[in-house]
């Protein structure tokens, strides 16, 4: 099944409104998507914006930039079955860490802290330098210091190298296609050392459209412009879904 | 005479006809720079290096611990042959004509001398001015001299392949002893256009502290200093995730346990993530930031800063080129690795895995690339030679030869730095 790849210019409008930073991407306090391909060669990483909340997030549902689908650019030959999402926070001025897991619950390894951060910030700085000034890197999965041979490793995949045993720190895009998004819940760890339980601090909803909410306690439609206008940018990209 | 022999001579010969046909009472720098393991050896075999060539008048000097200059006369020209130590990383980084991460004391700026402008001065590292050194003496006793200047770089010097330099750190620039905390990050370097050579295999080793000890007669308190890490113990250690010695086991000693790293840049910092940690694929990759106290991390920028974080903190352990001298770190201690001592025997015969081979990076675009590649020529003939590794100490240290090798005598060997050591048979076999 494809699905279309058109609204870049939308999101990235979408993006600057909610982070309110425009040129410094992949650093300390953003909120980093990955979406790679199980089954393909690449990953695509993108630089949401600061988002490192430490206690639930109960503010209006806001939308977070990203131009990734199934079906459309490396991911060409996928189906939303074959892609995988992760999200993590990496902030080493006040060692926490955030990383995404399921509804119910997420532990974190005891003495993994410094495995976590050594790694976010390796891939971090990768993505980086691959995506230059824009907030999205497209990397093959096999290159160094990616998710896919970093975060991952043996350690194994939704790990976070090590930092969560459960490897349960990925999700599987595959409910695209039948509801239409794909939830996922970020967690907060304070200064992790021994085995913690994480703070949920969010709920992070990826569409089949590209697009990631945060969705908070008390969803309310944000009417600031700025996202009106990505919204209107949408409409007119024409976003549509096909079968 | 032997085969390599009639090469030797035929390389110094070609060589000497090179600088001879060049100009008239020319004078010729050779600049090499960066891994601060090779700084001893490069100014060690320089004399043997131009005196093979037909050069005369051979004289050396050094200014610091990090600076080394020779000087010959080769036919009508003189040769100005400077090594200076910094970190593999900026060896190559230096050819490219890249100082982003140069620190400011290595770096030629517009108040250096001979500075050539802010477009070329990139290529430029602060070596030796010849112009001022004092005196000049053989290997043995070298000469000294008291300022730098701008100078291209001809060589550079890595432990490691460029594209290996995927490490980051942040921490102190000097480990426990402070110097401002710094950050780097390394995405590979790019070397496209520049020629390499590999002639060489540098063994690296761990060090400990001696109060890391154990009891050899559990539980009767026979504590002795360790002498031995294992893979298991290093990946554990330098992944943030020991605390106290202890952590291994009731016969460890009761200690914190401190991890001495060195900076991201550092080719041997590279060789240990590849080697030791495997680029995390053990299941944890190695620490990039410096951490006090539960565990406590620290990060060095140069192997004599690491080998002080080892000598100073109790508990400490930490790694560097094999051949490191002891007799100034009272407190160091060298360790087998995988109960095998760190050798060139050792080495060659697959029994000691924590090896690189060696980098020299040259740019054949460089603007005195006929006038110095000759020189390039017969160092890399000189140093490919199992029978050249210097097997006496100099002025520029203790002799190589019971750990450096030559990739001509290695058995077994690696097909890049990430790779594991197979059998590649010797193409120079040595005994044993």
């Amino acid at each position: 099944m494809k699905r279309s790849l058109l609204f870049l210019a939308a999101t990235t409008v979408s993006l600057f409104g909610f982070s309110g930073q425009a040129m410094a991407y992949f650093t300390d306090g953003s909120l980093i998507q990955v979406v790679y391909q199980t089954n393909g060669g690449y990953e695509v990483a993108t630089d949401l914006g600061a988002f490192h909340p430490t206690t639930a997030y109960t503010g209006a549902t806001q939308t977070l930039g990203n131009t990734v689908t199934a079906g459309s650019g490396v991911f060409s030959t996928a189906t939303w079955g074959d892609l995988r999402v992760a999200y993590f926070v990496k902030q080493a001025s006040t060692s926490d860490a955030w990383t995404s897991g399921p509804a119910t619950g997420q532990t974190s390894g005891s003495r993994k802290w410094v495995g976590y951060q050594s790694a976010t910030t390796s891939v971090m700085s990768k993505y980086a330098t691959v995506a230059g000034i824009s907030n999205q890197a497209i990397i093959a999965k096999t290159d160094s210091q990616t998710y896919n041979t970093t975060l991952t490793t043996m350690a194994g995949a939704g790990g976070f190298a090590g930092f969560i045993p459960a490897l349960n720190g990925e999700t599987s895009l595959a409910d695209i296609d039948t509801v239409g998004y794909v939830d996922s819940y970020l967690y907060y760890y304070n200064t992790p050392d021994s085995a913690l339980a994480g703070t949920q601090v969010a709920k992070l909803r990826t569409y089949g459209d590209g697009h990631t909410e945060v969705v908070g306690a008390a969803p309310v439609p944000i009417p600031a412009p700025i996202f009106l206008l990505g919204s209107g940018l949408m409409a007119l990209v024409g976003i549509k879904r096909k079968k | 005479m032997n085969k390599r022999m009639i090469l030797a001579s035929f390389v110094a010969g070609a060589s000497m006809l090179t600088l001879a046909g060049s100009v008239s009472a020319a004078t010729t720098d050779l600049n090499i720079y960066g891994a601060s393991a090779q700084f001893l050896y490069w100014n060690a075999v320089a004399p043997n290096v131009l005196t093979n060539m037909g050069c005369t008048n051979i004289e050396q000097a050094k200014l610091g611990s990090n600076q080394g200059i020779t000087r010959a006369t080769c036919g009508a020209d003189t040769v100005y042959y400077r090594v200076a130590a910094k970190a593999s990383f900026d060896g190559p980084s230096a050819v490219m004509g890249d100082d982003h991460y140069a620190d400011t004391a290595e770096k030629c700026v517009s108040t250096s001398v001979g500075y050539p402008g802010a477009a070329l001065a990139p290529y430029y590292r602060l070596m030796i001015d010849e112009a001022s050194c004092t005196t000049w003496g053989p290997a043995t006793a070298p000469g000294s001299c008291g300022a730098t200047k701008c100078a291209r770089i001809t060589l550079g010097a890595s432990d490691v392949a460029a594209e290996s330099f995927t490490q980051s750190s942040s921490g102190q620039l000097k480990g426990p002893l402070g110097g401002g905390v710094i950050s780097r990050t390394f995405t590979g370097i790019d070397v496209t256009g520049l020629t390499s050579y590999q002639p060489l295999v540098v063994p690296f080793a761990f060090f400990s502290h001696n109060t890391v000890q154990k009891d050899t007669a559990y539980p009767a308190g026979a504590f002795s200093t360790i002498s031995n890490m294992p893979r298991s113990m290093a990946v554990q250690l330098f992944s943030g995730q020991v605390y106290n010695w202890k952590d291994f086991g009731d016969e460890f000693v009761s200690l914190d346990a401190v991890a001495c790293l060195r900076h991201a840049g550092s080719g041997t910092a590279s060789a240990f993530d590849h080697t030791i940690m495997n680029g995390g694929f053990w299941g944890a990759p190695v620490a990039s930031v410096e951490s006090v106290g539960g565990p406590t991390i620290y990060f060095n920028d140069s192997s004599s800063d690491l080998m002080k974080c080892v000598n100073t903190v109790a508990g400490a352990v930490g790694y560097a080129d094999a051949d490191q001298t002891t007799s100034a770190y009272p407190n160091v201690v060298r360790l087998s690795y995988n109960g095998e001592v760190p050798s060139r025997v050792n080495m060659r015969n697959g029994r000691y895995e924590y090896f690189t081979n060696m980098w020299m990076y040259e740019d054949p675009a460089a603007p005195n690339y006929a006038v110095t590649h000759p020189i390039v020529s017969a160092m890399m003939a000189f140093a490919a030679d199992p029978a050249s590794i210097p097997t006496t100490s100099t002025a520029w240290g203790s002799a190589k030869s019971d750990y450096w090798a030559t990739r001509a005598e290695m058995v077994f060997n690696k097909v890049n730095d990430k790779g594991y050591p197979g059998y590649v048979g010797a193409a120079s076999p040595q005994l044993p």
